[in-house]
């Protein structure tokens, strides 16, 4: 198929209907209203069903209704609708829902701004609901990858039977790009033998999806459970099959300052390392892909080479937070910045890289 | 060279059509453009519909160049509240300035043309439909009839002429141009509605003129009559020192 010129609101509207998503549940927010505006158009020509429900609330715990009987689904919002969403997202992870939740990031805290951000790491990567649970965390960095990772979003989220988050940001929503759309993906609602209405042989299992575990050993069991999940999850995204889907190395082999940025930021840096290495500065690029779990051991490695680390967010450092607990104290690590919607351009960042390269 | 729509002291076009189809680089270049040739030129920013790449964040740079940006009162006008600027009717009533209204994308890009008509209608506006064939919806001339049925039926002005705007954005090709040209050339045929002109950025046009160009320009190439244009929304990690984005 040719390429077709896309907003990443668009895009992830599109590659969710290819992934076999037949089911949107949402409620409009600037700057991510075009997906639910693309979905209201395009899920019922694919027999799908577009809910805009009455709230936030309402639509997280419509997704957790459809992810319970098997179905692909998904919501998306920005960020103060994001925060609205958690109980349900907490009560999604504890009964292990698959489910694909989109943040088209905007300024906060509180109502904020419309323009773009990225100040809600920490919510994405901590969870912003109660109980112990993670949610996988994937941030693309163009057009092509918000379409490229709502796909492999829902895979990973069948996978896991986890909640796969897609944290993106205003600028990717809003922007267009030329798009290679993917392949569709054959999906059978039908598949999950532990979703509810699963077809068994003579008549249809009686499953359960609940996080309801008022028996004090039960909960315990199925916290450990849920952590070892995680565990899985951790080791196969450091050091296993998805590890270089994990994180993005550029020109990291022989850099003496290593730009640590995910999402737009990493679009920004790697013009700045062009620029580095053309003034004979040695800098590299580590984006980031999938932000929980964390690239942990990708920056330890290069925390042994590289005498520097430079963090660039579009918020007050959050994301630095686990760069430092990776590298660990071996070798400094600093921060740059702009929030309230500003993008910071290379000019300014290499501005910094030269402090602290060329403190002089 | 002056293309006969913009013939008169102080022409006054209406740029519509589906969301992303280019109507505001259109109206920059457009504007600017006209700036070098008319007595005033005021660019009127009627998107109601985008929240961030709207003609009033480039307000500065493109007022140096002589055109008077029209847009919504400053305390709304980063926010996604859908206000009209009074100053637009002022624009309209005086004959002598030449108007470019950009209107945002999509059905409800097109509510605040109502509330224009009569003044439109008074000055005898062109109302240009701009096409690209590769955003979705548009590919296709049976998507096109539909978009653009669906589109001239809530849109209170009837488009007098398309604008075709074939491209990928930095990806588009000569031939990816040509080959959205035949799309838009078959539907235009079937619709009988004249093509105005067609827009590429200034390194395909040059292309197509086989000459150098200055965007904004108009010329008569091999693609027919073309306004080469200057892309005013660069990518971000492309805005180098233009620190006020």
């Amino acid at each position: 198929m040719a390429k077709v010129l896309m907003k990443g609101n668009e895009a992830i509207g599109e590659a969710a209907v290819l992934a076999g998503c037949r089911y949107y549940f949402g409620y409009p927010i600037t700057p991510q209203s075009e997906l639910p505006a693309y979905l209201s158009k395009r899920l019922p020509q694919v027999d799908g069903v577009f809910v805009q429900a009455e709230s936030e609330v309402a639509a997280i715990n419509m997704v957790y209704g459809a992810g319970s009987a098997g179905a692909r689904v998904m919501t998306s919002s920005s960020s103060p609708g994001i925060s609205l969403k958690q109980e349900g997202i907490s009560y999604i992870a504890g009964a292990e829902v698959p489910c694909l939740i989109v943040n088209v990031v905007r300024g906060g805290p509180g109502l904020g701004n419309i323009a773009p951000a990225q100040s809600d790491y920490w919510q994405a990567t901590r969870g912003g609901g109660h109980g112990d649970y993670r949610t996988l965390v994937l941030a693309p960095n163009s057009v092509q990858e918000m379409a490229d990772m709502t796909i492999e979003g829902f895979e990973l989220a069948d996978r896991f039977r986890n909640p796969v988050l897609l944290l993106s940001d205003g600028v990717l929503g809003q922007m267009m790009e030329p798009v290679n759309l993917p392949e569709p993906r054959d999906y059978d609602v039908n598949s999950k033998k532990w979703a509810l209405g699963y077809p068994g042989k003579d008549k249809a299992e009686r499953n359960l999806c609940s996080s309801i575990f008022l028996d004090v050993e039960e909960l315990e069991e199925h916290n450990w459970h849920l952590y070892q999940k995680y565990q899985v999850m951790t080791d196969l995204f450091s050091e296993g099959q998805y590890k270089d889907f994990a994180v993005e190395e550029h020109l990291c082999d022989d850099a003496e300052i290593i730009l640590v940025g995910y999402g737009i930021i990493s679009r920004i840096l790697k013009t700045v390392v062009e620029k580095c290495r053309k003034r004979g500065i040695k800098a590299g690029l580590l984006r980031p892909k999938v932000l929980w779990p964390f690239p942990t051991k990708a920056i330890q490695r290069l925390a042994d080479k590289a005498a520097n680390f430079l963090c660039v967010e579009m918020s007050c450092g959050q994301m630095v937070e686990d760069v430092k607990l990776a590298v660990n104290g071996k070798k400094p690590v600093y921060f740059f910045g702009r929030t309230g919607g500003t993008i910071p351009s290379d000019f300014e960042i290499l501005n910094e890289v030269d402090k602290i390269v060329r403190p002089d | 060279m002056i293309p006969s729509f913009f013939s008169g002291p102080a022409p006054v076009t209406f740029l519509i059509g589906g969301a992303g189809a280019g109507k505001t680089e259109l109206s920059l270049n457009l504007a600017t453009w006209e700036a070098s040739r008319f007595k005033q030129v005021s660019l009127v920013d009627l998107d109601i519909v985008n929240p961030f790449f709207r003609v009033r964040k480039l307000k500065d740079q493109i007022e140096k160049l002589g055109v008077h940006i029209i847009f919504p009162d400053l305390r709304v006008a980063s926010g996604d509240i859908p206000g009209l600027p009074g100053a637009a009717w002022g624009a309209m009533e005086n004959l002598e300035t030449a108007v470019v209204c950009d209107i945002g994308g999509g059905e409800p890009g097109l509510r605040p043309l109502g509330r224009m008509k009569d003044h439109a209608d008074q000055r005898q506006a062109n109302v240009f439909f701009v096409i690209n064939p590769y955003r979705p919806g548009f590919s296709t001339v049976a998507e096109l009839e539909k978009s653009y049925s669906l589109l001239s039926e809530l849109s209170a002005m009837k488009a007098t002429c398309l604008v075709a705007n074939p491209n990928i954005s930095g990806e588009t090709s000569p031939e990816i141009f040509r080959e959205g040209m035949a799309v838009i050339r078959e539907f235009s045929q079937h619709k009988k509605v004249k093509i105005a002109f067609s827009i590429a950025d200034a390194g395909l046009a040059e292309i197509f003129k086989s000459a150098p160009v200055k965007a904004p320009e108009f010329f008569d190439g091999s693609e027919g009559l073309m306004l080469a244009i200057r892309r005013y929304w660069d990518v971000p990690w492309q805005f180098g020192d233009n620190a006020n984005h």
